[in-house]
């Protein structure tokens, strides 16, 4: 139900009962007033009437040419005056039977002395009087009539108002007060810590889509939450493989035991030194990835060279992994405005992977190069290549393409963090599934880095001690 | 003196107990994997198994179900979990092992599981699987 069309109806509803009070208020006055205007006329009527039976009464009983004369005159005027009055046609006629008769009277009693007061001229003043007496009275009782009525319907009116307020409060309370009370219930449980707390969808449909709304964001935060959770799971885990290394490796040293030959102690210092390593490095790819989380993904813009980058990462991986075979293909000019730290390490992650992934002996190609305003990198190597699954999922944290062995360190943040990083770049970054042998991953960078994500004073994020991140 | 059949994923990690259990005077085989390790338990029928539970190919939980599969004797050798998984407790009572060791731990400790669980001998059995 909406809000907004119920309430124009309710004010619709409420504004036609009032309209109908007030006319049917303007109709019954009206009435009224008739009403009480006939009830007085009619008594007016009658009041004139006996007043000219008594001027009637006195014409002939006056002595005097003079008194009889005066007695004629005000008997003519209140016979106008009364005629004047008459409405109906029943009242017009008893004046017009009246007027013959009074006339005859006036002139026979002016004529000759003696003359009484015709018995008709009585009898159609009796009757006259009566019939304004009788209208008066029926006058009157249409008048409590409709008084009644007016009664009737006022308080008929007043009870539907009433009744159509308090319908209109229990509709707000239905679809406004309610549903948002419950809303806020369950906005307070969360914020209390209650993560399955989700409002009811109930009410108008406004409400209806504030609580989806409030769910919705509920589910994300949640979901969030829960991301955090296994986020911090996963890197725990992974934090206590080579931290189980080390304490076993400080189990050959124990007072019960002799010292272990010098060529082992070499073999167990060197497992210490490796497995530290590997702590740092996890611990580096956290917190890189914790920063590109944060937001506090920084660049400071330097001009630097792609290709030189390229040619550094290849070297740095060469001497490493002597076994690797490495071919660099540069082509055009490379340089750019970016983060040199950022890309090197970007850099690193890719051909760190080809290497970590690919069998000894294998190729790892690498190709760098521009083209107008962008700048491309590749690195192609022939390991066991990536599912198309795989490569919808490579990018996100934690994700590890398939090993049979442990040898590959990592924790899965390295594509992850780097992708944030050459998006920052203004760049892309992405891995193109293969079915048989091999993966190649491409980035594009723009020559100029755009104005966003540049701070020219930030700390180099070096000094936090990360290592080549891993994939 | 046990035979014990070691399975872990990680090279120092397997290494390093491999070699300070057979400094303690054990028989050790190790195996980098749950198929490894079901290999090392058809050649040698061990008195223990230690082994890991995340691993790539097939991880322990998968492994110690397979144990199970055919009933050549391996269902009764009692299994150590060791690990680094925050939900390790729930993985031993799915195997139905009171036996297991969260990483990183001392090698007292390790020596100290083995010898109660050569003791007790009490075999893994996954409720799933004897109700």
């Amino acid at each position: 139900m909406q809000l907004r069309r119920t309430l124009t109806e309710a004010a619709v509803g409420l504004g036609v009962v009032t309209l109908i009070a007030c006319a049917a208020l303007v109709v019954f006055t009206t009435m009224l007033r008739r009403n009480v205007d006939d009830v007085q006329r009619s008594q007016e009527m009658a009041r004139l009437t006996s007043r000219l039976a008594h001027q009637a009464f006195r014409h002939e009983i006056e002595t005097s040419p003079m008194g009889r004369a005066m007695a004629e005159a005000q008997g003519r005027v209140l016979l106008t005056r009364a005629t004047g009055l008459a409405r109906t046609p029943e009242e017009r006629r008893t004046f017009a039977e009246l007027a013959p008769l009074l006339e005859r009277h006036w002139r026979a009693t002016t004529a000759g002395d003696g003359a009484r007061l015709p018995p008709d001229l009585i009898v159609a003043l009796v009757r006259a009087d009566d019939l304004f007496a009788a209208s008066a009275e029926a006058q009157s009782g249409r008048a409590r009539t409709v008084d009644m009525l007016a009664n009737v319907l006022g308080v008929a009116i007043a009870v539907l108002l009433a009744a159509s307020v308090l319908f209109f409060l229990w509709i707000v309370q239905q679809l406004v007060y309610r549903p948002v009370q419950a809303v806020v219930e369950s906005v307070d449980r969360f914020a209390g810590g209650d993560l399955t707390a989700r409002a009811p969808v109930g009410g108008a449909d406004e409400i209806q889509r504030i609580a989806t709304a409030q769910n919705t964001m509920a589910d994300a935060l949640a979901r969030t939450r829960s991301d955090q959770l296994r986020y911090v799971a996963t890197v725990v885990h992974d934090l206590r493989n080579p931290l189980a290394a080390v304490q076993l490796a400080a189990g050959y040293v124990t007072p019960e035991r002799p010292l272990p030959p010098e060529t082992r102690l070499r073999e167990i210092f060197a497992l210490i030194d490796r497995q530290l390593r590997r702590l740092n490095s996890l611990v580096g790819d956290v917190l890189n990835a914790v920063q590109v989380d944060a937001g506090e993904l920084v660049l400071r813009k330097t001009v630097c060279d792609l290709g030189d980058l390229a040619e550094a990462s290849v070297a740095l991986f060469r001497s490493m992994s002597p076994y690797h075979r490495f071919a660099l293909h540069r082509d055009g000019a490379t340089q750019l405005r970016g983060d040199a730290t950022r890309l090197e390490q970007v850099l690193n992650n890719l051909v760190g992977n080809a290497v970590k992934y690919s069998p000894t002996g294998s190729l790892v190609q690498v190709s760098v190069g521009g083209e107008n305003d962008r700048l491309f990198f590749s690195v192609a190597d022939e390991g066991p290549g990536i599912s198309p699954d795989l490569a919808r999922q490579l990018f996100h944290p934690f994700v590890r393409g398939p090993t049979e062995h442990e040898e590959v360190a990592g924790i899965g943040l390295g594509l992850y963090v780097s992708k944030r990083i050459i998006e920052a770049h203004g760049g892309t970054l992405e891995a193109f599934p293969t079915d048989g042998r091999g993966a190649t991953f491409l980035m594009t960078l723009p020559r100029d880095l755009p104005a966003s994500n540049v701070e020219a004073d930030a700390p180099p994020l070096a000094s936090a001690g990360i290592e080549p991140s891993s994939a | 003196m046990a035979s014990i059949v070691l399975i872990d994923d990680d090279d120092d990690i397997r290494e390093t107990m491999a070699d300070l259990l057979a400094m303690e005077g054990h028989d050790v085989r190790a195996a980098r994997n749950g198929v490894e390790g079901l290999q090392a338990l058809d050649d040698h029928f061990p008195q223990l198994v230690v082994t890991d539970v995340e691993m790539p190919v097939l991880d322990g939980r998968a492994m110690v179900f397979r144990m199970f599969v055919e009933n050549l004797g391996r269902e009764n050798i009692p299994v150590i979990l060791v690990s680094g998984a925050a939900d390790l407790r729930e993985v031993a009572a799915v195997l139905g092992t009171p036996y297991y060791l969260a990483k990183p731990f001392p090698l007292e400790a390790l020596n100290a599981t083995i010898g109660r669980a050569l003791t007790e001998a009490i075999p893994a059995r996954p409720p799933s699987l004897f109700g």
